[in-house]
C-alpha cells in the first residue's frame, strides 16, 4: 500500500467532495477489494474517504410493495441473513450467503461486492500491464483462460465478479447512484458494461458518482433460485453461476429472467433461454430448451469450453427446482 | 606403489534377538548393534510399555491455541529492522544493471542488498533486498528499485521444454546434473540407475496382456503457512538467527559458510515452525538466499533484521513437486501375474535437477522379475524444486498405480488381488484386507461407471441423478531413512527433574512429545516430567526433519541416554535400598527391587543421592542395524462422488494403513496420517501451479488462485497404523511425514475412474479434465 | 446455507453479528433517519487521519490500547507489530486464508484486510483474549484434546472462527461447522480433528448448562 491519508466522512455529499479534492481519491466501503487493490498497488490513492462512518447507509427494508431497499453498505453477511429478504428474494440471500468466507461476508458490502473489479488473475497481478490497467493487452485472450469469458468478450475477456449482481439483474433491481448533479437510479440490467463499450471500467459509475441504495423490486408471485458450480465445496470462485426467476400462472410461465455468471464481462443475460421458457409448463422440456438455448452462440477460449457445459446444465437444473 | 584403501573397521558389535514383524506373526531377528547400545523394544515390549504407544496430547498444544507460542514470524528485537527481497519479474534475462539509488534515499531505509549474479532463469530469483524501519518503508523501498533487463526467451513447462527447438534454460556445459547423464536440449538423461532387475524385453514377449497409459502431474508448491523467514541478529561478532526452518544446523553450516564465519559464533534458533513439508531444509530456501541477505543487511545497518519472504513470494523461490510425464508399459499374465515393468519419466524441477519418480515403480509389485526405469530431467526457466513430503514418489505411484488400476480393468481382475498377486511385503499382504474392510470395498462397481452394480444414493437436490461413487485404491512405498548425525543428552537434575537436550526442531509433528515419551517409558517415569530442550545449535546437533527421519534418528539416541542415566540412579538406589543394581526396576516413578515391589524408593530420592547437581548422558546415535524390513509398506482406499453434468469431484472417505515402526505416540502419528491424505487429496483434486506461457510469469501466486483444499472440502479420513517391530535400532521406530501421501493421487484417480468409467490421466482432476474423459468415453 | 435463519419476522431486518457492529460504530439506532435525511443534515468536519503515523485508541481483549501507525497499516500489523499480539499470523494477506482472523465486536473478520483506523471505537478479540495456556476455554482445550493442529500457525485462526461459531451457534452441525470455518485453510491437514473439537467443545458447553 502506497501512503495515504484516510477521511471519515459524515455524509454523501462531503465524502463526494472529499474524495473529488484530491485527484486520484478513493472511497471505501468494507474494504475488501480495496486493500487488495491497495495492497498490491493497482491504486496508488493520496486519500481514502471512508463511507462507512455515514451513518444509515446499510439499512435492509422492506417496502409495503414487498420491494427492497438495501442500503449499498449493508454486508454480504446481512443481506444473507435477513430473515424476510430469504423468503422474499432467496436468489439474492444465497448469492450472498455462497459468497468468499464467513469472515469477509462480516466486512464486505453488497454495493462494494457489485462494483467490485474483476478477479481475473491477469489484472489482480500488478506485473500484467491489461487494458485494464492502461495497457494494450488482454493477456487472457494467447494465455491462461479456463477461468474466463464464453460470451461478451473482447478485447478484455476477465468475467465479472459479482454473483449478487448476477441474482439482482434476475430481479430487475436497481441502483440508486448520487452524484454531483443530484441522484439517478439505472437498472441493474443497463448498470454494467460490455469492455467493448469501455475497457477500463465495468459499469455505468460516472466520476463523482457513488452508489447509495439498491432497489429490488417486490419479487411476489415470482418463483426464483440461484446456484452456483464450483471447484472447492466453498470459498471459492463460481466457475458458472445462474440466477433465474419466473411469473407463471395456470402452469405456464408468462415472464422469465436467466441470468449467467461468471461467463461474460457482465452479469449474462439470456434472451433466448428466457424466450424458450416463456409460454410453457416449467418441466425438464422446457428446461432442457432454455438450457440450449442459454448457450447458443458461445464463444469459449482455448482453456473455458467446460464452461459451455457447466452453464447449460446449471441453467437446466436451477430451472428444475422451480417446477 | 599407491596405497590401497583400507577397508573402515567395523564397530564392534553385540548381538541380539528380537521378536520382529507384526504382532501375531512374530519371527525371531539376530541384530547386531554397537557396542553399548541396548536390545531394541519388540513385539514382546507391546504389552509392558506403559506409555509407548498410548495416544498422548502433544506437549506444546496450549501455547498454540492460545496464540503464545512463538514462532520465527513472532519474533520481534528491540531496534529491529523489516528486510524485504525482490526477485526478478522476469523468467529469463541478463541484467543490465540495477538502481538502488532511490531506495537508498528513502528516509527509514537502513541496508540495500543487490546480486552479483547477471543472469535471470526465472522469475522470482533474488536480484536485491532492502532493510527499512517498518515492513511498509521496507515494501515502499523495494518498488523503488529499478532493474534493467535484457529478456532472452524461456520456456515455462515441461512438454514445451522438451520440444527441440524450446529456448535453452542452461547451455550444455552449465547443466546442473551429472556429467554421466546424457544431455540434448532442456532435457538431462537417462538417470544412471542400478535398480533395474531381469529383462524387460523378454517379460513383455512373455505377457498375456500388455498396458500402456502416459500420466502427468503438475507442480504443486509447498506452500506451508508460515512463508520462508529469518531474524537475524548481530552481537559483535556473535549471529543469532531465528529461522523457520527444519534444519536449524543446516541453516548454521550455509549461513557460516557463505558468511565465511566460524560455526561457534552462530546460533539458529527455532522454537516452533509454521509448515515445511521439504521446502525448509536447506539455509535459506533453493531459489533464493534469503537467510545469507537477511544476516548481511542485519551487519550493514547494525540492527536485528526480520526478513520474511510474502505469498507471492513463497510461490516462486522456495521450492515446489517437480511436474512429471510418465509413461508405463506393464506385461502381465492373465492371471495378473506380472511379467514386465518399463517405467519412463521425464520430470521437471525448473531450473533444478532431481525430478525422478521411479521409486514406486521400483518398489511396489516387487515379486515382478522384469523392471526397467529411465528417467529424464527437463529444464524450465522456473523456481527450482525443493524435497516436498515424499519427493517423486506421489507423483510416481499416480504413474504406477494408476496403469496397474488399468491393467486390473483390462484384465477383469479386483485391483487389491491383482496388487496381491505381486505382493512381496509381508506387511503390505496383510494391510490389504484390513484396508479393504474399513472402506467397505466390497461396494466397489464391479464395472466401472455402472450405478446398477454399486448401491449408490444421491444427495437431494438439483444434481439428483447425476451423482457417481466409486471406489478405488493404491499402493505407497517409503524407506526408513536414519541420520546418525543424531544426538541426545538426557540430563536427570538432582531435585529428580530431567531434561532432554537435543538439538532438532519440532516442526509440528509431535517431536517433542514423542521425545518425551521414549524417555519417561526407559526413566519409569510420566512423560510429563520431562523438559524437552530443542530447536537450538547449541544443543548437541540433531538431525534436518526431512525423510520422515526425525522419530527415527533421534528415539535411539534419547532412549540410550535415558538408560543409561537410568542405570547411574538405580546403582545410587541400589545403595538406598541395600541392593543389587541389576535387581532393581523402575517404573511410575519408583525405582523398586524386581519382585518386591514394597521395596522401593522414589525416583526424586534416588536423584537426591547423586553426587553433584546432575547426571548427564550423552549419546550418539548409532548406525541403523538389521531389520525386519528396511522399508515401509503402506496401502490407501479412497471413495469419491462425481458429478457427471458438472465434472466436480467430492473425495467422500479416504483409509490409509500404514507401517510406522512402533508408534510412539499414535494421536499424533495418525493425525501426521490424516494430514497426508488431506494434502494428497487436494494435490489430486485443486492444486496446480501455473506459469503463463506467453510472460512466463505464476498466474496463481496467491492462495485464491493456487487452490489447496479447504474445510468445506474435507471428507471421512481413518488412519489405521499396522505396528511393526522392525528392530532396526533400539526403538523399532520408523517415521511416517511423508508415506501416507504416496498413494493418495492414484488412490483418488482409480476411485474417480470406478465412479464414472472414464480415466484421468492429467492432474488436477478438475471439472474441465472430468467432463472432457466422459465425452471421450462415450465416443469410444 | 449453513446458517439456520432466525425466526421469522415479517418485514423487518433480522439483527445478526454484522448488523449489531455495524450499528454500533455508526452510533445510529435500527431507527435511524433514512439516507436522504442523513444527507441533507449539515456535515461535521471530517476527520483527516495521515499520512503520517497518526495515534489510535483500540480496544482489544477488553483493554484500551493505543498504537502510533500510518493510516495505511492494517489491524493485522498493528496487532503484531506494534501490540505484541501475534497470534493472529500473516499468511496470504489477502483474505484467503483466515490465519489473521480476528473477532470485532464478537464477529469473526480478517485482520489483514482491515485498516487498523476502521478498528477505532470497536471491541477487538485476538486469539490471546479467548484463553491463556494455564487457562483455555473449553475450545481451546478440545483442540488439544483432539489433536486438531500440527504445526499450528492456522491453529489460531481457526479456533477464533470456531469460537464465534459456537457464539452463534451452540451446536452446529457437522455441516455447519465445515460452513462456519469455510474461510480458514490448514496445510497440515487437520480439518477432521478440528471438526471434532470443535464438535467436542459443543457438547462440553451442552453438559456445562444442563
Amino acid at each position: 500500500m502506497n501512503r495515504f491519508e484516510l477521511v471519515r466522512a459524515q455524509t454523501l455529499p462531503q465524502a463526494r467532495e472529499l474524495a473529488a479534492e484530491k485527484p486520484g481519491s478513493v472511497l471505501k466501503a468494507g474494504g475488501i477489494d480495496l486493500l487488495d487493490h491497495l495492497k498490491e498497488h493497482l491504486v496508488e490513492p493520496p486519500r481514502v474517504v471512508d463511507l462507512k462512518t455515514i451513518p444509515g447507509l446499510s439499512q435492509i427494508s422492506v417496502d409495503k410493495d414487498g420491494g427492497l431497499r438495501i442500503g449499498a453498505l449493508a454486508t454480504l453477511a446481512q443481506v444473507a441473513a435477513n430473515a424476510a429478504l430469504q423468503r422474499s428474494h432467496p436468489a439474492l440471500a444465497r448469492a450472498c450467503g455462497e459468497a468468499a468466507s464467513p469472515q469477509i461476508r462480516n466486512v464486505a458490502t453488497i454495493g462494494g461486492n457489485v462494483l467490485q473489479r474483476p478477479r481475473c488473475w491477469y489484472y489482480r497481478l500488478e506485473s500484467y500491464k491489461c487494458f485494464k490497467k492502461g495497457g494494450d493487452t488482454c493477456f487472457a485472450l494467447a494465455g491462461e483462460n479456463r477461468y474466463h469469458v464464453i460470451f461478451g468478450g473482447g478485447p478484455v475477456f476477465a468475467t465479472h465478479p459479482s454473483n449478487a449482481a448476477v441474482a439482482l439483474v434476475a430481479y430487475g433491481a436497481s441502483f440508486v447512484l448520487d452524484g454531483p448533479t443530484g441522484g439517478r437510479a439505472v437498472a441493474a440490467s443497463d448498470f454494467f458494461l460490455l469492455p467493448a463499450q469501455d475497457a477500463t471500467r465495468e459499469n455505468a459509475l460516472q466520476p463523482g458518482e457513488l452508489l447509495k441504495e439498491i432497489r429490488v423490486p417486490s419479487a411476489a408471485g415470482w418463483k426464483s433460485a440461484y446456484y452456483e458450480v464450483r471447484e472447492r465445496a466453498a470459498f471459492d470462485w463460481p466457475l458458472v453461476s445462474a440466477a433465474i426467476a419466473i411469473k407463471a400462472s395456470g402452469g405456464v410461465v408468462r415472464e422469465a429472467r436467466v441470468v449467467l455468471g461468471q461467463v461474460a464481462p457482465i452479469p449474462w443475460r439470456s434472451a433466448a433461454a428466457e424466450k424458450a421458457l416463456v409460454g410453457r409448463a416449467v418441466g425438464a422440456a422446457s428446461a432442457e430448451a432454455a438450457a440450449m438455448a442459454a448457450v447458443e452462440g458461445a464463444q469459449p477460449m482455448s482453456e473455458n469450453g467446460y464452461k459451455v457445459d457447466l452453464a447449460a446444465t446449471l441453467v437446466r437444473r436451477t430451472v428444475m427446482t422451480l417446477a | 606403489m599407491p596405497q590401497q584403501p583400507q577397508p573402515p573397521k567395523p564397530d564392534p558389535t553385540l548381538t541380539f534377538t528380537a521378536k520382529a514383524g507384526l504382532p501375531g506373526s512374530g519371527q525371531p531377528l539376530e541384530v547386531h548393534p554397537a557396542v553399548g547400545d541396548i536390545k531394541p523394544w519388540d513385539l514382546d515390549d507391546l504389552a509392558r510399555f506403559v506409555h509407548m504407544g498410548k495416544p498422548r496430547p502433544r506437549r506444546e498444544g496450549p501455547l498454540k491455541v492460545t496464540g503464545r507460542a512463538r514462532y520465527t514470524y513472532d519474533v520481534k528485537l528491540p531496534g529491529m529492522l523489516y528486510g524485504r527481497m525482490i526477485g526478478a519479474s522476469v523468467p529469463a534475462a541478463e541484467i543490465l544493471s540495477i538502481d538502488t539509488s532511490a531506495a537508498e534515499a528513502l528516509p527509514g531505509v537502513k541496508a540495500v542488498w543487490t546480486t552479483e549474479s547477471r543472469v535471470v532463469r526465472f522469475a522470482g530469483q533474488d536480484v536485491a533486498a532492502v532493510a527499512a524501519v517498518s515492513p511498509d518503508v521496507a515494501r515502499d523501498a523495494a518498488r523503488l528499485v529499478k532493474v534493467h533487463y535484457k529478456e532472452r526467451p524461456f520456456t515455462h513447462e515441461l512438454r514445451d521444454a522438451m520440444r527441440p527447438d524450446a529456448p535453452r534454460v542452461f547451455d550444455m556445459d552449465r547443466f546442473p546434473t551429472g556429467r554421466d547423464m546424457g544431455r540434448s536440449g532442456n532435457v538431462a538423461g537417462p538417470r544412471p540407475t542400478r535398480a533395474n532387475r531381469g529383462d524387460v524385453d523378454k517379460g513383455f514377449a512373455e505377457a498375456e496382456l500388455t498396458h500402456e497409459g502416459s500420466y502427468y502431474c503438475p507442480v504443486h508448491t509447498h506452500a506451508p503457512l508460515e512463508t520462508h523467514g529469518v531474524v537475524a541478529h548481530w552481537e559483535g561478532d556473535q549471529l543469532t538467527i531465528y529461522a523457520s526452518t527444519q534444519a536449524i544446523f543446516a541453516v548454521r553450516e550455509g549461513v557460516a559458510e557463505a558468511l565465511g564465519v566460524d560455526r561457534k559464533n552462530v546460533k539458529v534458533i527455532c522454537e516452533h515452525m509454521g509448515g515445511g513439508f521439504g521446502s525448509k531444509l536447506g539455509p535459506s530456501a533453493t531459489g533464493s538466499a534469503f537467510s545469507v541477505v537477511a544476516c548481511r543487511l542485519a551487519k550493514l545497518a547494525g540492527a536485528p533484521v526480520k526478513l520474511f519472504l510474502d505469498r507471492h513470494q513463497e510461490h516462486l523461490c522456495t521450492g515446489n513437486a517437480p511436474s512429471a510425464l510418465m509413461k508405463v508399459k506393464l506385461g502381465a499374465k492373465k492371471d495378473g501375474t506380472l511379467t514386465a515393468v518399463h517405467y519412463q519419466s521425464w520430470g521437471s524441477a525448473g531450473v533444478a535437477g532431481g525430478a525422478g519418480t521411479a521409486g514406486p515403480a521400483n518398489a511396489l509389485h516387487g515379486k515382478n522379475p522384469n523392471y526397467k526405469a529411465d528417467e529424464w530431467d527437463v529444464f524450465t526457466n522456473a523456481g527450482p524444486a525443493a524435497p516436498l513430503r515424499a519427493p517423486g514418489h506421489s507423483q510416481g505411484a499416480f504413474g504406477i498405480e494408476s496403469a496397474m488400476d488399468e491393467l486390473a480393468d483390462k484384465l477383469g481382475i479386483d485391483p487389491v488381488e491383482l496388487r496381491k498377486k505381486n505382493e512381496a511385503s509381508p506387511v503390505r499382504m496383510a494391510q490389504y484386507d484390513v484396508g479393504a474392510k474399513a472402506i467397505g470395498w466390497e461396494r466397489r462397481n464391479k464395472q466401472a461407471g455402472d450405478m446398477s452394480t454399486g448401491a449408490w444414493g444421491s444427495a437431494a437436490g438439483p444434481a439428483q441423478g447425476s451423482l457417481r461413487r466409486g471406489l478405488g485404491m493404491a499402493n505407497g512405498n517409503w524407506y526408513v531413512f536414519a541420520a546418525e548425525s543424531s544426538n541426545a543428552q538426557v540430563r536427570v537434575n538432582r531435585d529428580g527433574s530431567v531434561e532432554v537436550i537435543t538439538g532438532c526442531q519440532d516442526i509440528g509433528t509431535g517431536y517433542r512429545t514423542a521425545m518425551a515419551i521414549v524417555a519417561a517409558e526407559e526413566l519409569g517415569i510420566d512423560p510429563g516430567d520431562v523438559t524437552l530442550r530443542l530447536g537450538d545449535t547449541t544443543f548437541p546437533e540433531g538431525p534436518g526433519s526431512g525423510g520422515s527421519v526425525t522419530t527415527n534418528s533421534v528415539a535411539p539416541a534419547v532412549r540410550l541416554a535415558a538408560s543409561q542415566a537410568r542405570e547411574q540412579l538405580h546403582a545410587l538406589a541400589a545403595g538406598l535400598l541395600g541392593a543389587s543394581a541389576a535387581d532393581l526396576t523402575a517404573a511410575n516413578g519408583r525405582i523398586s527391587v524386581k519382585g518386591d515391589g514394597a521395596k522401593s524408593v522414589s525416583f526424586k530420592q534416588a536423584a537426591a543421592k547423586m553426587s553433584g547437581e546432575s547426571i548427564d548422558c550423552l549419546v550418539k546415535r548409532a548406525k541403523q542395524y538389521e531389520t525386519f524390513r528396511g522399508d515401509l509398506a503402506g496401502t490407501q482406499f479412497a471413495e469419491v462422488e462425481v458429478d457427471v453434468e458438472t465434472g466436480v469431484v467430492r473425495v467422500v472417505k479416504m483409509v490409509s494403513v500404514n507401517d510406522c515402526g512402533l508408534p510412539v505416540n499414535p494421536l499424533t502419528t495418525q493425525s501426521q496420517v490424516l494430514g497426508a491424505m488431506i494434502q494428497g487429496a487436494s494435490w489430486a483434486l485443486f492444486e496446480n501451479r501455473l506459469l503463463d506461457r506467453n510472460v512466463g510469469t505464476m498466474v496463481n501466486p496467491n492462495l485464491e488462485w493456487y487452490k489447496i483444499l479447504a474445510p468445506a472440502d474435507m471428507f471421512e479420513a481413518e488412519s489405521i497404523l499396522t505396528p511393526v517391530a522392525n528392530a532396526g535400532n533400539n526403538t523399532s521406530t520408523a517415521g511416517i511425514g511423508e508415506p501416507p501421501i504416496v498413494p493418495t493421487l492414484a488412490a483418488v484417480a482409480n476411485a474417480v475412474f470406478n465412479a464414472i468409467g472414464a480415466r484421468i490421466r492429467e492432474l488436477p482432476i478438475t471439472p474441465d479434465r472430468v467432463l472432457q474423459a466422459l465425452s471421450e468415453a462415450r465416443r469410444a | 446455507m449453513a446458517r439456520r435463519p432466525p425466526p421469522p419476522d415479517e418485514g423487518r431486518e433480522q439483527p445478526s453479528f454484522s448488523r449489531r457492529s455495524f450499528l454500533k460504530s455508526a452510533g445510529v439506532s435500527a431507527a435511524a433517519t433514512t439516507v436522504v435525511g442523513v444527507a441533507e443534515r449539515a456535515p461535521a468536519a471530517p476527520a483527516v487521519l495521515g499520512p503520517d503515523a497518526v495515534t489510535l485508541t483500540l480496544k482489544v481483549n477488553g483493554a484500551p490500547r493505543t498504537v502510533t501507525v500510518e493510516p495505511r497499516v492494517t489491524l493485522l500489523d498493528a496487532l503484531r507489530n506494534h501490540l505484541d499480539l501475534t497470534g493472529a499470523k500473516p499468511v496470504c494477506e489477502r483474505g484467503g486464508c483466515g490465519a489473521c482472523t480476528v473477532l470485532v465486536d464478537g464477529a469473526p473478520i480478517v485482520s489483514c484486510l482491515m485498516l487498523a483506523a476502521d478498528a477505532e471505537g470497536h471491541e477487538i478479540t485476538t486469539v490471546e483474549g479467548l484463553g491463556s495456556p494455564e487457562k483455555m476455554s473449553a475450545l481451546q482445550a478440545a483442540f488439544v484434546e483432539k489433536d486438531a493442529l500440527q504445526c499450528g500457525f492456522c491453529t489460531p485462526g481457526f479456533v477464533v472462527a470456531g469460537t464465534a461459531l459456537l457464539a452463534q451457534n451452540p451446536h452446529p452441525s457437522r455441516a455447519e461447522i465445515k460452513a462456519g470455518l469455510a474461510g480458514n485453510l490448514c496445510r497440515c491437514g487437520t480439518y477432521g480433528r478440528i471438526f471434532e473439537a470443535v464438535e467436542a467443545a459443543s457438547r462440553a458447553s451442552a453438559g456445562k448448562r444442563s
